[in-house]
């Protein structure tokens, strides 16, 4: 264990294993000043706390209550220190340095003072340390030694909270209130970084108490983002796996494999047992904050349902056999050698994943193009972020977010359409929320009354509770009142964006049909509320756009993106701190999976397979020759494999007959295949199809790169052995060498330098280099040699910002007098998409079940109460959920997640789609509801379903 | 028309002021009499107090009961006449004639809520002076003034404007730190109930000397008569163009609110203060920033006691050379004392800084109310220091009191005879400050329930020696590494009582 | 593949690609590089002998591609 310490070599800079704490955060200022401290002068930043600027030169000064990830508090009065021509002994933490300053951390007196300090602490504190499940990281204990207290002469007997209770309500951690300090941290945690405010003290005086309000941490408003349990100095707040096994001796810096934002954490071992996953400050996407799937939710890695063998088998009705890697990769590419030459090198393809790494995916799609001969490989971003990457590749020039994550707290104005991130994005929306409680606006577009909308110390400025299927109208209207109302950025948009397709934006966007007044009567949103949040969001001096799935999965998801691009164009609010168009991504690498090629119709870098200059560069890389025309995107793979032209497919670590639309369509489609591969962790519902399972690593196990929302290219690096025996990228190669193409590499690093050597936007990019530094945002190359936070600060990628018209088409899934009900979908804080990992977790104690929220008029309307089981049907299909009554959805509205394979989600959604991208609309659904009874048929359950196909 | 005064003081409403005022009204019938109610004289061992206007001047009538109504009407009271209870002109009696009455010059003369007797006794002629001067003038008065804080802490209140003055913000705060919580001390009620426009147009002067629109008065929940008071008074004040968007006219914005407090000794901190307005717990900010910087909703904020901005009319009518050219070396105009505790007569006592502890006890207070010796006085609060009787001859000031090893805190002097144990009293200290810290700080929260046992100990007799050195490290750790005053002062009366009465807890010889 | 999927996918991007003078070459931009060949040449072929169920945009873009595809 490495200990940073002072010269004296007495004060920890860190607790146990964790990172050093400056116990105050970092100063921004650009104007230094000069302190001198214990005789040493320095230069600090000015607004540096005393503390701060002692730890920084290697005189840390004793500290309970002060840590960096939070404000200072002076509560624990052991920082205290002497200040030449100041009365007393300020505390260190909430003192800022002055010019000239000169500050004595070492005298008799503070020592004295630490000291009698320590001793009241210790006075009211079990003398348990040895089996205490902190030993060796607790700042009590540490800060103990540094005091050199060595009695306690008020004796134990006195009033103490020696037996206070535990509260293990919690799955993943526990608090043990006899060993509590009252240091508030977890409490500021709680406000400060995550911002849910559960947390408070109780009492006040002797009787002061960390209290989660209500009965238990669980039943409590906590969401176990475990900001408060990494904030407490002592074994108060605890993870439970700590408790178990021990504290862990060393760590690996790896990324979180959840959601988009892309954590970084440190995971911590005990040996090579994982025992606890802590948030990095230094992770540029999470600066030290996590959330309760990254932080706790990893226990899925070591489940007992993981697969760690390959198994074949000829028919889907046979059962699995487990076979050697060589016969599972032999069967493998015979069998898409067989079909190749009976139906045609077109007859097979394949889909990466989103969860995997970049190298992983670059190989997936090499194998398809190369090995496979033909351009079929899609990705999972076809059923989330497509359109995100059609309609900011057209008008802006680049398929990705403006932003950094960072760029949040300099915006003024923020609006969040179609994304729910205190559930699907919480780390980021901690962020978010602290930024609106320093008093940024807030305008939510959602038919749902998401939590932002109102929470603590939150409250929206406006909320326009559309109906489904009104997005690009709304947007319109907006921009209709800005057009008119002479709130365009002139100056931005002459110097900017190409002046043709503006002027016809200008007078389309003009048109009558766009007017408030008239999107009223389709959204239902008060045309004076539109015009409002219009006036808002083109004055405000920063105005920044959040959006997520409720936004692409449209049959005009791809309009919907250019509706909100030209908005920020428009109003000049792209290219700096604070502004832009900032996708939030569904999954970890949704961003690296559209990077690096996994598109049919363009190849890493988004260059078209048309572009005869760039597909001579991979021909002459890859050796091989590529197809000049674009293939299957996955649902015309679908279409094609029941027309009987598409036969093999090879699925990479995505459960397509549980995520995408229409399942009686895909499974129909999956069983009419001669061959389905599918690489997993878990059996799932398209393995129940596969007649090759071919076992994957977790992301524990993983060598490699995610890329982020924010183009972030973070570092994932194995923390324990592949328990599958090959890493993802080697069954790639062996698959393609199978097949008679030669593809091979060393190691995973090998991988990201080729993808480096032929993407343009990664050029700068390695291993090494993201070692060094932590993390990338793309482009990085020559002219950005250290990544590019910020995209169109000077010009457009594309040159001219093209403004696009977006004409309002409705759907033609419209609630009608059978369906009269729409049915969206979304996600939980506690699961996780199809909740392949979540549901193999504690976080199922949240989430036992997908529900379906049901506004009360319509539940009283069908005579259904709260908790019913009730039968949703849509014209595809019918299902069984339980229904829970609330009013965060309107009337005529109905929610449902879809984590849960029972709940059988998509086998109610439709078959239509974007018009650009086919991304599928998920979150327009016309259905009808009534009370589940016995009569009803579980049409989720899948023989039952096909049967009725 | 005869004038009878009966105050409408809590102090006297305690002893049945109302009962005799309701009774006076009933026995009237036809004369052409009118009973006013007035805020109290701070003689409180005569109340409740009835006033008669004469031509002589206001004679007073002492400890008049229900009872005795029928018979003072039956003296013919109304005319001035003689009766057992009268004290004669009460501007006359002894124990006002040598007070130097200034903040309370008209309290217990006027009717706290009529703007034309408060206009007519000199009010609003600060504000009305104020408002022909710049905002740098205005704060230049008040430093020279040698205005102190009141609340205890006795910072410039010049200084703390010109702060907040400099500070540039679109929003700025005058609050009124009104949560009276010390024992022994009741002046800023006395003032809130019968003058309260003093404090108000003190308020007002300080927006606009530092650009403040918006004051808020903390009053703590035990003063509900104070608490109407000034809600009404707010009101007359809104009425005659005193507060709104413009001030008397002029171009100045003033609005004024009262806000409760919870029962919370440490709201009377200034930082805590602040928490409990934006509605959260009471708990202690640390410094810095300062309020003058960062205050209230994080705005620039003057935080000033209520004698504090009642003073301010006053200077700014008679200019602050009138008073400065009170008091005592830095200690300058008056301080209004409240003689409480075992003592004979209790109440009000605003003179001059300079006057001596002694003169204070003896010749105002006239002693114990039981007649036994004084053996101790706690001066500033349950957390002041106590003195005994070598500490007669102080002369009262802030510096003066610190030297002879106390305080002087909001002024408030607890009288306690030979008969207390002093132990006791050093316990109760830290005991008070368990149940009131605010529990931020450990040398405070954790600091004073040992500092109770350790107490207990001493006085039990076990190791002395060891305990002695004990507490009095404690005491280092709470005078020293405490976050605020609470935790700071509790020291102050341990250990002043321990070294002036060692014997109280029972230290055996030889033990040091 | 089924060709009433392939005349919807024509008709949803017939709808939101608006009327102007670019329509052309977005339409035919948009065929070229999303559409795999056979999607193109069935689409084509249905086209021919469907005209009246398309606009007279996607007529013309549908007899230029079929043009440049057979030279």
């Amino acid at each position: 264990m490495t200990i940073l310490s002072d010269p004296r070599g007495t004060m920890p800079m860190r607790s146990g294993i964790g990172e050093p704490d400056y116990g105050t955060p970092k100063s921004n200022s650009e104007v230094m000043v000069s302190v001198t401290i214990d005789g040493e002068t320095h230069l600090v930043p000015e607004g540096t706390s005393v503390m701060r600027a002692a730890g920084e030169s290697g005189c840390a000064i004793p500290k309970l209550c002060a840590t960096d990830s939070l404000q200072p508090f002076g509560s624990c009065r052991m920082c205290l220190v002497e200040i030449d021509g100041r009365k007393g002994t300020p505390a260190s933490c909430t003192t800022p340095v002055e010019d000239g300053m000169v500050v004595r951390t070492q005298t008799t007196k503070v020592a004295k003072l630490r000291k009698s300090v320590m001793e009241l602490y210790i006075s009211d504190h079990p003398l348990d340390c040895l089996t205490c499940s902190a030993n060796g990281d607790c700042e009590l204990q540490d800060m103990a030694g540094v005091a050199g207290l060595r009695e306690v002469r008020y004796g134990m007997d006195g009033k103490n909270h020696l037996d206070a209770p535990t509260d293990s309500s919690n799955p993943y951690f526990s608090f043990d209130e006899s060993k509590c300090i009252v240091c508030n941290r977890c409490v500021r945690a709680c406000d400060e970084v995550q911002g849910t405010l559960a947390l408070t003290i109780e009492g006040r005086g002797f009787n002061s108490k960390v209290s989660p309000g209500g009965l238990n941490f669980l039943s409590s408003e906590c969401v176990s983002c475990g900001a408060c349990v990494q904030a407490c100095p002592t074994a108060t707040l605890q993870e439970k796996s700590v408790i178990d096994l021990g504290m862990p001796t060393r760590t690996v810096q790896t990324t979180c494999a959840y959601c988009g934002v892309g954590c970084s954490f440190n995971a911590e071992l005990r040996g090579d047992e994982l025992v606890r996953m802590v948030p990095t400050k230094t992770g540029g996407a999470n600066e030290g904050h996590s959330c309760v799937k990254g932080r706790f939710a990893w226990g899925y890695a070591s489940h007992s349902d993981r697969i760690t063998k390959p198994m074949l088998r000829e028919k889907i009705t046979d059962e699995w056999r487990e076979v050697s890697w060589d016969e599972a990769i032999q069967f493998t590419a015979t069998k898409f050698i067989a079909i190749q030459e009976k139906y045609g090198d077109n007859s097979i393809g394949g889909i990466s994943s989103s969860r995997c790494t970049n190298e992983e995916i670059f190989l997936v799609q090499k194998m398809v193009r190369a090995a496979f001969g033909n351009n079929n490989i899609d990705t999972c971003a076809r059923v989330c972020h497509s359109p995100t990457g059609y309609g900011l590749s057209t008008t802006y020039g680049t398929s990705a977010g403006t932003q950094d994550f960072k760029s949040v707290a300099h915006s003024d104005v923020i609006v969040v359409i179609g994304a729910n991130p205190t559930d699907a994005h919480p780390v980021f929306a901690s962020r978010m929320k602290r930024r609106i409680r320093e008093g940024a606006n807030l305008i939510v577009i959602d038919p749902r009354k998401i939590d932002l909308v109102e929470s603590a110390h939150i409250s929206a400025d406006y909320h326009l509770q559309l109906q489904p299927g009104t997005n690009v109208a709304v947007i319109n209207s907006i921009a209709h009142v800005i057009a008119t109302e002479g709130l365009i950025d002139e100056e931005f948009v002459a110097q900017r964006c190409d002046p043709g397709p503006f002027k016809r934006w200008r007078s389309f966007i003009e048109l009558p049909e766009n007017s408030p007044e008239v999107v009223e009567a389709q959204s239902g949103v008060p045309a004076e509320i539109i015009r409002q949040a219009a006036r808002m969001y083109a004055s405000g001096k920063n105005a920044a756009i959040y959006y997520g799935l409720g936004v692409t999965e449209h049959s005009q998801g791809s309009t919907m993106v250019m509706g909100m691009a030209n908005l920020a164009m428009a109003t000049g609010n792209i290219g700096r701190d604070g502004v832009g168009i900032n996708p939030l991504r569904g999954q970890n690498n949704v961003q690296g999976a559209c990077d690096m090629g996994s598109f049919p119709h363009e190849l890493s870098g988004y260059r078209h397979v048309s572009d005869n200059a760039v597909r001579e560069q991979f021909e002459m890389l890859w050796d091989v020759k590529l197809m000049s025309d674009p293939g299957m995107r996955i649902p015309n793979m679908f279409d094609n494999a029941i027309s009987g032209e598409f036969r093999g497919l090879f699925v990479h670590g995505e459960d397509i007959a549980q995520s995408d639309p229409n399942t009686m369509h895909v499974e129909k489609s999956l069983k009419s295949m001669d061959l389905v591969v599918v690489q997993d962790l878990f059996l799932n519902e398209t393995s129940k199809f596969a007649h090759v399972f071919l076992p994957g690593t977790s992301f524990l196990e993983k060598d490699g790169t995610f890329t982020n929302a924010e183009r972030r290219i973070n570092r994932v690096r194995p923390v324990m052995a592949a328990k599958n025996g090959k890493q993802e990228w080697q069954i790639i190669c062996e698959i393609s060498q199978a097949m008679g193409y030669d593809m091979h590499y060393e190691n995973a690093a090998q991988i990201m330098d080729e993808i480096a050597d032929i993407t343009p936007t990664f050029k700068g990019v390695s291993f090494a280099m993201l070692d060094e530094v932590g993390s990338v945002q793309w482009p990085c190359n020559d002219a950005a040699p250290e990544g590019t936070p910020i995209m169109h600060v000077d010009g457009f990628v594309r040159g001219q910002g093209q403004f696009m018209e977006t004409p309002f088409v409705p759907t033609e899934e419209r609630s009608n007098r059978k369906f009269p009900l729409l049915l969206t979908t979304g996600r939980i804080l506690s699961q996780y998409n199809v909740g392949a990992q979540t549901r193999r977790t504690a976080n199922v104690t949240w989430h036992p079940e997908d529900v379906l929220e049901i506004h009360e008029s319509d539940a009283a309307l069908r005579g259904i109460v709260d908790g019913q089981k009730i039968a949703v049907s849509s014209r595809i299909g019918e299902t069984i959920l339980t229904a829970t009554v609330s009013n965060r959805v309107p009337a005529g509205v109905v929610h449902t997640t879809f984590h849960y394979p029972l709940s059988g989600a998509n086998v109610i959604t439709t078959e239509f789609s974007d018009w650009a991208t086919n991304c599928p609309e998920f979150k327009v659904t016309a259905v009808e509801i009534r009370p589940a009874d016995s009569s009803t048929a579980p049409l989720n359950d899948l023989e039952a379903v096909l049967t009725k196909a | 028309m005869i004038k009878v005064f009966v105050p409408l003081d809590s102090a006297a409403l305690s002893m049945g002021a109302d009962e005799v005022a309701t009774a006076i009204s009933e026995r009237i019938g036809s004369q052409d009499v009118t009973v006013i109610r007035t805020g109290s004289r701070g003689m409180l061992w005569l109340e409740p107090l009835v006033e008669v206007e004469t031509a002589a001047g206001r004679i007073g009538y002492a400890n008049v009961s229900v009872d005795m109504v029928p018979e003072l009407f039956v003296s013919d009271f109304l005319s001035g006449a003689d009766h057992k209870s009268k004290i004669g002109l009460v501007q006359d009696h002894e124990f006002l004639k040598s007070q130097n009455r200034i903040t309370f010059s008209r309290v217990g003369i006027i009717d706290p809520l009529s703007i034309a007797d408060y206009e007519s006794h000199g009010g609003l002629a600060g504000l009305r002076k104020a408002l022909t001067m710049s905002a740098t003038s205005i704060v230049e008065q008040v430093t020279e003034s040698g205005l102190r804080g009141r609340g205890g802490a006795g910072f410039p209140a010049g200084i703390k404007w010109q702060t907040v003055l400099n500070t540039e913000s679109d929003q700025k705060y005058i609050c009124c730190n009104a949560d009276e919580g010390d024992s022994g001390t009741f002046a800023d009620r006395m003032l809130m109930e019968g003058d309260p426009f003093t404090l108000i147009e003190g308020m007002i002067i300080a927006g606009i000397a530092v650009g403040a629109t918006k004051g808020l008065i903390y009053v703590r929940s035990e003063y509900p008569h104070a608490i109407d008071i000034l809600n009404r008074a707010i009101a007359v004040a809104k009425e005659h163009k005193l507060l709104g968007e413009s001030v008397l006219g002029s171009a100045f914005e003033f609005e004024l609110e009262v806000r409760v407090g919870a029962g919370s000794y440490v709201c009377g901190e200034e930082t805590a203060m602040l928490e409990s307005l934006e509605g959260k717990r009471g708990m202690v900010r640390a410094k810095p920033p300062i309020p003058a910087l960062v205050g209230l909703f994080g705005k620039p904020t003057v935080i000033n006691n209520v004698m504090t901005l009642s003073a301010v009319p006053m200077i700014l009518a008679d200019g602050a050379a009138a008073y400065q050219a009170l008091g005592d070396e830095r200690s300058r105009g008056t301080q209004v004392f409240q003689l409480a505790g075992n003592i004979k007569q209790g109440g009000i006592v605003e003179v001059a800084f300079g006057v001596t502890l002694g003169e204070l006890i003896d010749t105002y207070g006239g002693g114990t109310l039981t007649g036994r010796p004084v053996k101790t006085v706690q001066i500033g609060g349950p957390l002041g220091a106590y003195l005994g009787k070598d500490s007669w001859t102080v002369a009262m000031g802030y510096e003066s009191l610190a030297q002879a090893g106390g305080m002087l805190g909001h002024g408030g002097i607890v009288v306690f005879d030979d008969t207390v144990n002093m132990a006791k009293q050093a316990r109760f200290a830290m005991e008070f400050c368990a149940e009131e810290s605010c529990g931020k700080c450990t040398p405070c929260r954790i600091g004073s329930t040992r500092g109770v046992e350790v107490i207990d100990r001493i006085v039990a007799g076990e190791e002395q020696s060891k305990n002695l050195e004990l507490l009095e490290d404690l005491c280092e750790v709470m005078a020293d590494g405490s976050l605020c005053a609470m935790g700071g002062l509790t020291p102050l009366p341990v250990r002043s009582a321990l070294k002036l009465f060692p014997a109280d807890f029972g230290i055996k010889s030889g033990v040091k | 593949m089924d060709i009433t999927i392939l005349t919807r996918m024509a008709h949803d991007i017939e709808k939101n690609i608006p009327v102007h003078d670019e329509t052309y070459l977005r339409i035919s931009e948009h065929l070229v590089k999303f559409w795999t060949p056979k999607m193109r040449s069935d689409f084509y072929q249905y086209v021919v002998s469907n005209r009246t169920e398309f606009g007279s945009t996607m007529n013309k873009v549908v007899d230029e591609l079929r043009a440049k595809a057979n030279a």
